[in-house]
């Protein structure tokens, strides 16, 4: 879910926990962040959320039909007429396939940074995502806070992208790793056991 | 790139081996739960009865489920895509999981086999549409 922004958005950037993912104008950032961008690629493997597809081509309904991860030629086929020839030729809806493939791993303890909508996107699912400047879900006005902003440091990072492959394995030990992967979740789980019991 | 031919025989055989163990496997699990339904209820307690029930019952389901998608998929395997591949590979690992715990062990084997399959599977479509 993305929310858009508006008001003291620095005193809110500032405050907020990472991880984060922020979309607008640089001179807003207040605090520590990654300043993140990815290298050049194109694909037609991966998992564009329905957003990235309707900012690609205008066709954000038809995606939401699949489900991560799907091929360019699935999107296609469930497109109408009009718009499959836009999708076949359009270079951003590769772009996205490509970007939709980051690796979220290194990325837990960080407030990030990005200057491209599509790796917004990308890591949306992953994180709270906060955008000036592109409609979100959710609009929320933010209050200033009673201390002064700190000064922006900015920190640059290559995104990971990884290959299709591992994008699969990952996306397959996701659920199942998860709470194994997080023995706080587990504990927490046996805790409100133990009350029951 | 095409999809490796040795990916999709393998996936077939699979299959194939999922439905026959399957269809079996889960006929005499149905039968043997079904009598333990009846002791537990009988012999013991009501409860205990329609706990086991409702055990066996989604183990059941979730059998009979991936023996139904092996089946409709077998004839067709390019029609499997890599989500469905993933979410299918997840389900028959605990029906493997959940039949090697009863002893039910040949459908334990085919159910550990298609999911490896669907995995390779899923792995490979990525690898040939990057």
């Amino acid at each position: 879910m993305i929310v858009e922004v508006e008001g003291c958005v620095s005193s809110l950037l500032s405050a907020a926990r990472a991880p984060l993912a922020f979309y607008g104008p640089s001179n807003l950032l207040a605090g520590r962040f990654l300043y993140l961008h990815a290298g050049d690629g194109l694909s037609e493997f991966g998992a564009p959320t329905p957003r990235a597809v309707e900012y690609c081509i205008g066709a954000g309904r038809y995606a939401e039909k699949l489900d991560p991860p799907y091929t360019l030629k699935e999107l296609l086929d469930v497109l109408p007429e009009e718009l499959r020839e836009k999708a076949e030729n359009s270079v951003c809806l590769r772009r996205a396939f490509y970007l939709s493939r980051v690796d979220p791993r290194p990325l837990r303890r960080a407030k990030i940074y990005v200057d491209d909508p599509l790796l917004l996107f990308a890591l949306e699912p992953y994180m709270p995502a906060y955008a000036v400047g592109i409609p979100g879900d959710r609009r929320k006005r933010a209050r200033c806070g009673a201390d002064p902003p700190p000064p922006p440091q900015l920190a640059d990072a290559e995104a990971r992208i990884v290959t299709p492959e591992e994008f699969v394995d990952f996306l397959y030990t996701r659920d199942i790793l998860k709470p194994l992967l997080n023995p706080l979740l587990l504990l927490r789980l046996l805790w409100r056991l133990r009350r029951v019991l | 790139m095409a999809v490796k031919k040795s990916v999709v025989e393998f996936l077939k055989f699979a299959m194939a081996l999922e439905v026959a163990f399957g269809v079996v496997g889960l006929f005499w699990a149905l039968a043997l739960s079904a009598a333990i339904v009846y002791l537990l209820t009988y012999v013991f307690e009501p409860i205990a009865g329609a706990v086991f029930a409702a055990i066996s019952a989604a183990y059941i389901v979730i059998g009979y489920s991936t023996v139904f998608f092996a089946y409709r998929a077998i004839k067709r395997p390019e029609l499997v895509r890599p989500s469905t591949a993933i979410l299918w590979s997840k389900v028959a690992l605990i029906a493997a999981v959940v039949s090697a715990l009863s002893a039910n062990l040949l459908y334990a084997v085919s159910s550990a086999l298609l999911a490896l399959a669907l995995y390779l599977y899923a792995k490979e479509l990525a690898k040939s549409s990057a």
